[in-house]
């Protein structure tokens, strides 16, 4: 597998787009964070403007569908944050176009 | 990581009472320099420093900060063997004192105090998550390595560039020396136990850095004959005075993660960024010597890194990294990361610690600011040789009818004649050399 190391400052960007798929930071709630796929595996619903309940599991805004933290765990990206820089390791081609954005997002906090 | 909460059988007075007890042992010393005499490390400590590393608030003061390190750094020494190459009943005495069981305990009873005062802020800096599995993990660090070996560093540039270049290359091995003079000392608390292969093929590091036996091939022998070579002292913690809050943060580092097996992973992801990295360096430094001190300068150790430490490099990843991963699968790789991490930023914060200081040492037209605190040096509570830091820029003030002298590291002292102001820039080593 190649892959490649992405950086954006957690500052300016929660919200990122590879290709065709999208994905945001979302705050676990042992406050760890995480790049998770921002579809839903029900219709692919933006689960970035889900819900969320005290359990963690983010409620999808189309039809409802709960997605539980260790779902969002395994969507999610390999991630390292250093300060508020974060780096992701992804599996795709550095011609490949990704685009950074900042958005309300639902989150614990 | 709260130490002191309601289940805690230690007490608040008997925390403070085991500092106090600890700190006694290591009082000032008239020599700014201590040569071969490794159980001298004079501290100076205020007791709302001791109140501010036990409560642990969210921003630290440098001064307490700087006595932190100083005395963590004691802590984990005691479990190392130290012995000067002349004794006589002084220092027969002083090497009871370092080793007595008693401030050993009380050390015991404060350090993971000062661990978690001096490192959970490092730990909150850094976190991983996500599906790492070994794919990831290998290219994380080969993308994160891949231009190391271009980059160029900002401390052996300035070094270049001071007015003093062998002065700060001076102050510049000074730093190495807490580690380099008892190299391996951290690693080799990661050698006792059983945990089959991974064990052995750390034990073949180890030795490399041991000289397999042979005294002349150790290191830290090879250190010492390049200290020797640039006129410095080899004898360890002779310029204890010196050390920056950042260098002996590096030794701290290396030590908490070994001292306390879980975080061997840690500790592991740690060595993997010095191994990988140090080739590099170490070239660096060894050029930089040799621009300085001349092409027949001794450089055997930097030289002996850039070798061995392409080795390493691959036997930490191949033989260390790997097969825990196919052992353990998945469940050690976040640590490893961590380890990696947050070793490259305790080293990157020293870089940065060093320019300052060999900037505080080059330039006297920073040394007139006016606007900053003042600091009246007859009001000075501690006015040993004891170096120090202060929490704001300041101007020092000698209000008395003579002269002082300060020092910023090693030979390099001004005199403030009477009447006179010096500026001391925050976090800034200095000191007194007698008044």
């Amino acid at each position: 597998m190649n892959a490649f190391n992405l950086k954006f400052s957690l500052i300016q960007y929660n919200y990122l787009v590879i290709e065709e798929q999208r994905y945001f930071l979302f705050k676990l709630l042992d406050n760890s964070l995480i790049l998770t796929d921002d579809r839903c595996p029900h219709r692919g619903g933006p689960l970035h403007l889900g819900n969320f309940n005290k359990a963690g599991c983010i409620f999808c805004p189309w039809h409802h569908t709960m997605i539980k933290e260790d779902e969002l765990i395994k969507r999610s990206l390999p991630l390292v944050r250093v300060k508020d820089v974060i780096t992701i390791v992804f599996p795709y081609s550095p011609s490949d176009t990704f685009l950074f954005f900042k958005k309300g997002l639902c989150n614990h906090n | 990581m709260k130490i002191l909460n309601k289940d805690s059988y230690l007490t608040h007075s008997s925390i403070v009472e085991s500092f106090y007890y600890f700190c006694k042992n290591f009082p000032a010393s008239n020599e700014i320099e201590i040569t071969d005499n490794p159980y001298l490390r004079p501290m100076y400590f205020e007791e709302e420093w001791i109140e501010e590393i036990i409560q642990n608030p969210k921003d630290h003061s440098n001064q307490a900060e700087f006595f932190a390190q100083k005395l963590l750094f004691n802590i984990y020494e005691q479990d190392l063997l130290f012995l000067p190459e002349e004794m006589n009943d002084e220092k027969h005495n002083q090497y009871n004192i370092f080793y007595d069981e008693n401030i050993r305990t009380a050390g015991k009873i404060i350090k993971l105090i000062l661990e978690s005062y001096l490192f959970s802020s490092l730990s909150a800096d850094i976190e991983a998550t996500g599906p790492w599995n070994a794919d990831y993990l290998m290219n994380y660090f080969f993308n994160d390595l891949k231009d190391f070996d271009t980059t160029e560093s900002q401390s052996l540039k300035v070094i270049l560039s001071s007015v003093d270049p062998k002065r700060a290359l001076d102050n510049y091995l000074i730093q190495c020396c807490g580690d380099f003079l008892t190299e391996a000392s951290g690693m080799s608390r990661n050698i006792l136990g059983n945990y089959g292969r991974i064990q052995s093929e750390l034990f073949k590091v180890l030795i490399d850095e041991y000289g397999y036996g042979v005294h002349a091939s150790k290191h830290s022998t090879l250190f010492e004959k390049l200290l020797n070579d640039q006129g410095l002292s080899k004898s360890s913690h002779t310029y204890w005075n010196y050390y920056l809050t950042s260098s002996l943060n590096i030794h701290n580092y290396i030590h908490y993660v070994s001292d306390n097996h879980r975080n061997f992973f840690k500790y592991i992801g740690a060595l993997y960024y010095a191994e990988a990295t140090y080739p590099h360096i170490c070239a660096q430094i060894s050029s930089t010597i040799k621009n300085v001190s001349g092409n027949n300068a001794e450089t055997a150790y930097f030289d002996e890194h850039v070798h061995i430490d392409y080795y390493h490099k691959q036997m930490v990843l191949n033989k260390i990294i790997t097969p825990i991963i196919n052992k353990y699968d998945n469940r050690f790789i976040i640590d490893f990361i961590k380890g990696y991490e947050e070793f490259k930023l305790v080293l990157g914060s020293l870089e940065k610690d060093f320019i300052e200081q060999v900037f505080l040492m080059d330039s006297a037209e920073i040394r007139k600011k006016e606007g900053y605190s003042e600091i009246l040096f007859s009001k000075e509570k501690d006015k040993s040789t004891i170096s120090r830091v202060t929490d704001e820029d300041v101007i020092l003030i000698n209000d008395t009818s003579h002269s002082i002298n300060v020092y910023y590291g090693y030979a390099s002292q001004r005199i403030i004649k009477s009447r006179e102001k010096e500026y001391i820039p925050r976090g800034k080593l200095y000191g007194y050399v007698g008044s």
